[in-house]
C-alpha cells in the first residue's frame, strides 16, 4: 500500500535501523503519528542531541559526551589495567559488575577475514600508543569467545607481549547458576582447562 | 515436518537477527548446505558449542519452507589446538572460504568431506600449518577436477626444464618459455614445482618430514593464490586478510 510522501519517508528511514523490517517500521511510524506530538518531537530531539554531542573518547574510544570520558578522567580508576572490549556496549556490561576498577579500550569491532575487517579498521594503534607510555601493567582481552573474538585476542597478545606487559584473557566457562549436564562440550572443555585452585 | 540427519563440518557462521545464526555446512550426505541455528548466541543455548566454525557435528535438521533449521546437534570434534593459535585459526578460515567458494549447494562429495576433516585434524596438531594448507589446496583442486599440470608445458606439451619456469593460472599449469610470452604467469624455480609435486603424492601424515625453504614457500603461496582466485573468480578474502595482518605497522613511525 502506498502512503503519503512524509509517511512513506518515515517508514523508509525507520526500516534502515537494525532488526526493523518494513512491517515493524510501519507499526512504529503509525505509533508516532497517533501519539501526542511531543512524543515524536522528543524522540527527534534526543536523536539529534545524541548525534551532535556524542563522540569517541580520545583516550579509550568509548562513546561519550565529554572528552575524555568519565572513566578515563576518573582519579579513582586504576590506569595500570586496561580492559580491551570490542564494542561500547561491552563497557556498559562490565560496568554493571561494579568490581572492575581499571580502565577500558574499545576496538569498535573485531578482526574478520570474511567481512574484510583488518587491524587498520580497528582502534588498535591508539591502544599501542597508550601502552608505549610504560604506565600499564596489565591488558585484559575481553573480546567475545568466538572465532573472530579469539583471533583478535590472539593477534593483540602477539602485538602486546613483546612490550613486556602482562596480557590476560577473560575466563571461559559455565554461567553462574548453570547445571553441568546442560552445558555444551566446548564450554565444559574450556571450563576444565581454565580451572583454578580453591584458596 | 520432516527431520533428517547429517554429519557435517561447520564452514561459516553469520549473524541473523538477534540470537540466530545462518551456518554454512559441508556435510557428508548432502554436500554444502545452509541452515538456520535458532537462538545459538544465547548463553543458555545447548547447541552453541557444536555450531562453532570448524566443528565436526552430528546434526538433526528440520526441513523448512525457505531454509532448513537445526533441531538437535551434538559435536564430535572441536580442534582446540586451532583455537589457541592465530595462524591456525586464519588458515582454517581460509580452508572454509575456498571450500565454500568452489563447491555448489547440495552436491555431495564424500572424498572432499573426508579431505576437509583430515586437514583440520592435522592443522590442530601440526607445527607447520602453512604446508598443511598448501597440501589441502593442491589436493582440493585435484578432487574438484582443477589439478594444475606440473609435468610439462600445459599449452604445447613440451618438456619444461631449467632452473626457472613459469606457472600460468589461466592456462592451468606450467608454461614453457615460448608459450609464456603474452600470458599472465608467475616465475618460479623447478625446486618449488618439485615440492608441489611431492605434496600431491604424499599423504598428510608424511608432510611433517618435508623441509621447505622460505623462498619456495613464498612462490607456492603466490602460485596457489593466483590459481585459487582464478577458479573462485574473485579475490580470496582470507589471503588478502593475512597480507593485511602481515603488512600492518602497529606503531606510528
Amino acid at each position: 500500500m502506498q502512503y503519503a510522501g512524509a509517511v512513506s519517508r518515515l517508514i523508509v528511514e525507520l526500516a534502515r535501523l537494525p532488526g526493523i523490517g518494513t512491517k515493524t517500521a510501519q507499526r512504529l511510524a503509525f505509533f508516532l503519528l497517533n501519539a501526542p506530538p511531543e512524543v515524536a518531537v522528543s524522540l527527534a530531539e534526543a536523536i539529534r542531541e545524541a548525534r551532535e554531542k556524542v563522540r569517541r573518547c580520545s583516550v579509550c574510544g568509548d562513546f561519550t559526551d565529554v572528552d575524555p570520558c568519565p572513566v578515563c578522567s576518573s582519579e579513582t580508576r586504576n590506569n595500570g589495567v586496561i580492559c580491551v572490549v570490542q564494542d561500547p556496549r561491552d563497557v556498559a556490561a562490565i560496568e554493571k559488575y561494579r568490581g572492575y576498577k581499571g580502565v577500558y579500550h574499545v576496538l569498535h569491532g573485531v578482526l574478520s577475514p570474511l567481512a574484510g575487517v583488518g587491524p587498520q579498521e580497528l582502534n588498535i594503534k591508539s591502544l599501542l600508543d597508550r601502552l608505549s607510555g610504560g604506565a600499564v601493567q596489565e591488558v585484559i582481552l575481553a573480546t567475545n569467545p568466538d572465532v573472530e573474538g579469539d583471533a583478535t585476542a590472539l593477534y593483540l597478545a602477539r602485538l602486546i607481549k613483546p612490550l613486556g606487559i602482562k596480557v590476560t584473557r577473560i575466563a571461559h566457562g559455565l554461567p553462574v547458576g548453570a547445571h553441568l549436564e546442560y552445558a555444551d562440550e566446548v564450554t565444559l572443555g574450556r571450563a576444565i582447562e581454565g580451572r583454578r585452585e580453591i584458596e | 515436518m520432516k527431520l533428517y540427519k547429517v554429519l557435517a563440518v561447520v564452514l561459516n557462521s553469520r549473524e541473523m537477527r538477534d540470537a540466530h545464526r545462518i551456518l554454512t555446512l559441508f556435510s557428508k550426505e548432502q554436500g554444502k548446505i545452509r541452515v538456520v541455528a535458532h537462538g545459538v548466541t544465547k548463553p543458555t543455548s545447548r547447541k552453541r558449542g557444536a555450531v562453532q566454525p570448524f566443528s565436526v557435528t552430528d546434526f538433526l535438521l528440520r526441513q523448512g519452507r525457505d531454509m532448513d533449521s537445526i533441531s538437535e546437534c551434538e559435536g564430535r570434534e572441536f580442534f582446540p589446538g586451532m583455537w589457541a593459535d592465530l595462524d591456525k585459526l586464519l588458515y582454517a578460515g581460509h580452508i572454509a572460504e575456498i571450500v565454500d567458494a568452489l563447491t555448489m549447494d547440495g552436491n555431495p562429495h564424500e572424498s572432499l568431506f573426508v579431505h576437509i576433516i583430515k586437514t583440520l585434524r592435522e592443522l590442530d596438531k601440526t607445527v607447520d600449518p602453512e604446508l598443511v594448507v598448501r597440501w589441502f589446496e593442491l589436493r582440493l583442486m585435484a578432487l574438484l577436477g582443477y589439478l594444475p599440470d606440473l609435468t610439462g608445458c600445459v599449452n604445447c606439451g613440451s618438456e619444461v626444464n631449467g632452473p626457472a619456469v613459469s606457472f600460468s593460472a589461466q592456462a592451468g599449469g606450467l608454461v614453457c618459455t615460448s608459450c609464456a610470452v603474452g600470458v599472465d604467469s608467475i616465475s618460479c624455480n623447478m625446486g618449488t614445482v618439485a615440492v608441489m609435486q611431492t605434496l600431491l603424492c604424499w599423504d598428510i601424515d608424511k608432510i611433517n618430514r618435508l623441509r621447505v625453504a622460505q623462498p619456495a614457500r613464498a612462490q607456492m603461496y603466490s602460485i596457489m593464490r593466483e590459481y585459487l582466485q582464478w577458479h573462485m573468480e574473485r579475490r580470496s578474502r582470507s589471503m588478502h586478510f593475512m597480507d593485511k595482518l602481515n603488512n600492518f605497522i602497529p606503531v606510528n613511525k
